[in-house]
């Protein structure tokens, strides 16, 4: 065997290494992702753009409405998710604040047949919730709550669930042990 | 020679590529070796196992076909529902993707999210646990180095019985209470409903004496509990967790008219005696924290302390701190404080924050009627219980006074509602008109330090620590002792509406109901938006 075949059978090699690599370290990425920030939730569905409705404090302590065009898929979860992502993402308006910090990702989301949503929130540095006054806490509770029942029609009422666990309350103020439905009191006028 | 050599090492790099995932492989996956098997008492069933990092998935649809399961798609929600042949009242809802299930009306979080596969979702082990186990009986073992999952019946548990039947206003109420939650399916007969039991046998007290007029009898046998109604007679059933009781409402039809006499709540003195002032949060629960450092469990605690020197000596009533140090307590003690000490009014002071610095302002919160909570009933009839002298129920009591007193704090509520909205008003207006603030009004919150208060019950926000000018304003004492003021006029002005439109006493009952209603006056101030 001369030398230039040699050669040529080790790049070959080299590549299949190099490609294994790739392929094994994309595998630990995604699952590390998961881990993190929790995927959508499963299934097929076909892709759509949801109107959705979110809100975020105001400068004088009522809940701001800010309309987003939001890719997503015609699955009611895969829609909850997507609405959460972006709430705590945040607003695009700079007078307004975000309704969680922002090491807060949604985990699992899951849709019971009677229309209520159970949102995971997960913070893996962060064992309880925000502290706060109760404004503060309904504002980051009924954020949710406001943002997925007005976006995602089969949606009546949302759990919110912190690190896999529900809650008897946020921040000391709100009963959290049960699903909410919406509070349109708490929007600004 | 070279040629050789390379020719050597792109040999080997493949084969240690290869041993490296050989090893991750056996690393992570138990058994990987052999195909993952499932056994039903040693006997194999055709249920495929994907073997996940996170552990063993098992085809659900298979499982639960071998298993007495139905499992059906939402189309809608895209979840599915597994219901157990075993324990069909609690629905079992999953959806792909989602680490979270609900058993019932439990939520569940699982060590990996549901997959879906070709053949349906799989499922991790502690799901089957979580359902099968809990509900059905069975043990599910999984065994790595075999690549087993073994599935078989416990056996079966002796689980103690008791029964309580009251009557009220044309209602029965036939409580079995249960030491441990048996396996059980409700089964309706012409003559009433049966509780089979399933795999457990009960332990059979003595036969109860049973005297009303829609429950004929109640039978207990080791495997099922009849309730035997009168003719035309219908029942509603629910189930209360910890301790484990089945309930039967029983109602009457035009077949079947009640012969009692309607039972009336008992009753105790109307009037403001004690006031039970709650300082919002405390110990390692802060609360709010003011861009100047102030917290607000410190504030809330010095605010409670001076307005309970203010009432005692300005209205000459008793007065309870819920807490007097920097302590934590968690909200259902607060609440159990209010009712263990039968108090007249329940008032949890805080300070507020806004993640907007303007937010300024003092609100009344009281509960939203549909957060009243059927634990929180079962918590505030115990306490009362309690403050009545009477042993405090506990998981494994079968106390019918228990019972009762649940039906009557119940029928309490929506009275301590519009009682507490009126007394919010009146804490609202006094707030507003004495310091100028700007008026949020009175508004309603699910609020769990509200929940289960067997009196009327508000949370007051006095003002937001976010607000830097607040906050100041709250770390001097003159500007504290007049919210305090505020609240002594609003308080006064409650009590002397109660005691000038209270019906005269009734002869006392059990001591642990709830306090007689007033005439309810429309509420002052803003209604709630």
């Amino acid at each position: 065997m001369n030398r230039r075949a040699a050669g040529l059978v080790l790049a070959i090699a080299l590549l299949v290494v190099a490609g294994g690599l790739v392929w094994w370290w994309a595998r630990g990425r995604d699952a590390e992702i998961a881990g993190a920030e929790g995927p959508p939730p499963g299934g097929t569905g076909k892709r759509m753009t949801l109107e959705a409705v979110l809100y975020f404090p105001g400068p004088q302590g009522g809940l701001v409405a800010e309309r987003r065009r939001l890719e997503t898929t015609d699955v009611p979860a895969h829609q909850v998710w997507s609405v959460v992502r972006a709430a705590l993402v945040g607003p695009q308006n700079d007078a307004l604040g975000r309704i969680f910090p922002e090491d807060v990702k949604v985990g699992a989301v899951l849709i019971g047949p009677e229309g209520t949503a159970y949102v995971d929130l997960r913070a893996p540095e962060r064992p309880n919730p925000p502290p706060g006054g109760s404004t503060a806490e309904m504002h980051m509770v009924y954020g949710l709550v406001n943002a997925v029942t007005e976006s995602v029609p089969s949606v009546r009422s949302v759990a919110l669930l912190w690190n896999g666990s529900q809650r008897r309350t946020f921040s000391g103020h709100l009963d959290t042990s049960r699903p909410l439905a919406a509070d349109r009191s708490l929007v600004a006028r | 020679m070279t040629a050789r050599r390379l020719f050597g090492l792109a040999c080997l790099l493949p084969l240690a590529f290869a041993a490296a995932q050989g090893a991750r492989s056996a690393a992570q996956g138990e058994g990987a070796a052999r195909a993952p098997v499932v056994t039903l008492e040693g006997q194999a069933l055709a249920v495929p196992v994907t073997l996940a990092p996170a552990g063993p998935l098992v085809a659900l649809a298979p499982l639960a076909d071998a298993l007495e399961g139905t499992l059906a798609r939402d189309a809608e929600s895209g979840s599915w529902t597994l219901t157990l042949r075993q324990a069909p009242e609690k629905p079992i809802v999953l959806a792909p993707g989602s680490s979270v299930v609900t058993v019932g009306d439990d939520i569940v979080s699982l060590s990996q999210p549901v997959n879906l596969g070709d053949g349906g979702p799989q499922v991790p082990v502690d799901f089957l646990e979580r359902t099968y186990g809990a509900l059905a009986g069975y043990a599910f073992e999984w065994r790595p180095t075999e690549a087993r999952l073994a599935i078989g019946q416990r056996t079966a548990r002796q689980v103690p019985v008791a029964v309580d039947v009251v009557h009220l206003q044309g209602t029965t109420t036939v409580v079995l209470q249960f030491g441990e939650m048996p396996r059980y399916r409700l089964v309706e007969t012409p003559g009433g409903v049966e509780v089979e039991v399933l795999s457990d046998r009960l332990a059979v007290p003595a036969t109860p004496v049973v005297q009303d007029p829609l429950v004929q009898g109640v039978t207990i046998e080791p495997q099922r509990v009849r309730i035997a109604l009168v003719p035309g007679a219908r029942s509603e059933s629910y189930v209360l967790e910890n301790p484990f009781r089945l309930v039967f409402d029983i109602h009457a039809t035009d077949l079947a008219q009640p012969a009692g006499p309607a039972f009336t709540p008992p009753s105790r003195p109307s009037g403001v005696r004690t006031i039970v002032l709650d300082p919002g949060h405390g110990g390692a629960e802060t609360g709010a924290i003011g861009p100047g450092g102030a917290a607000e469990k410190d504030l809330t605690l010095q605010l409670a302390r001076a307005l309970a020197d203010r009432l005692a000596s300005r209205l000459g009533v008793r007065v309870v701190l819920t807490r007097t140090a920097d302590a934590l307590l968690p909200l259902e003690n607060r609440t159990a404080i209010a009712n263990q000490n039968k108090g007249d009014l329940f008032i949890s002071i805080h300070l507020n924050s806004s993640r907007g610095a303007g937010a300024h302002g003092a609100e009344t919160y009281f509960l939203s009627a549909q957060a009243t909570d059927p634990r929180a009933a079962r918590a505030a009839a115990a306490e009362n219980a309690a403050a009545a002298g009477a042993p405090m129920p506990t998981e494994g009591d079968a106390d019918p006074l228990y019972d009762l007193q649940l039906i009557l704090w119940d029928l309490a509520q929506s009275h301590h509602l519009a009682e507490s909205q009126r007394f919010a008003g009146l804490v609202q207006q006094e707030l507003n008109t004495a310091l100028a603030l700007s008026d949020r009004g009175v508004k309603q919150a699910p609020f769990r330090v509200l929940v289960g208060a067997a009196m009327p019950a508000v949370l007051v926000e006095l003002g937001f620590l976010s607000n830097p000018e607040e906050e100041k304003k709250l770390g001097q004492a003159t500007y504290r002792a007049e919210l305090v003021e505020a609240l002594v006029r609003a308080i006064g002005r409650y009590k002397e509406s109660v005691e000038q439109t209270a019906v005269p006493a009734a002869p006392a009952g059990p001591a642990a109901g709830p306090a007689q209603p007033a005439q309810p006056g429309k509420p002052p101030g803003q209604p709630p938006r």
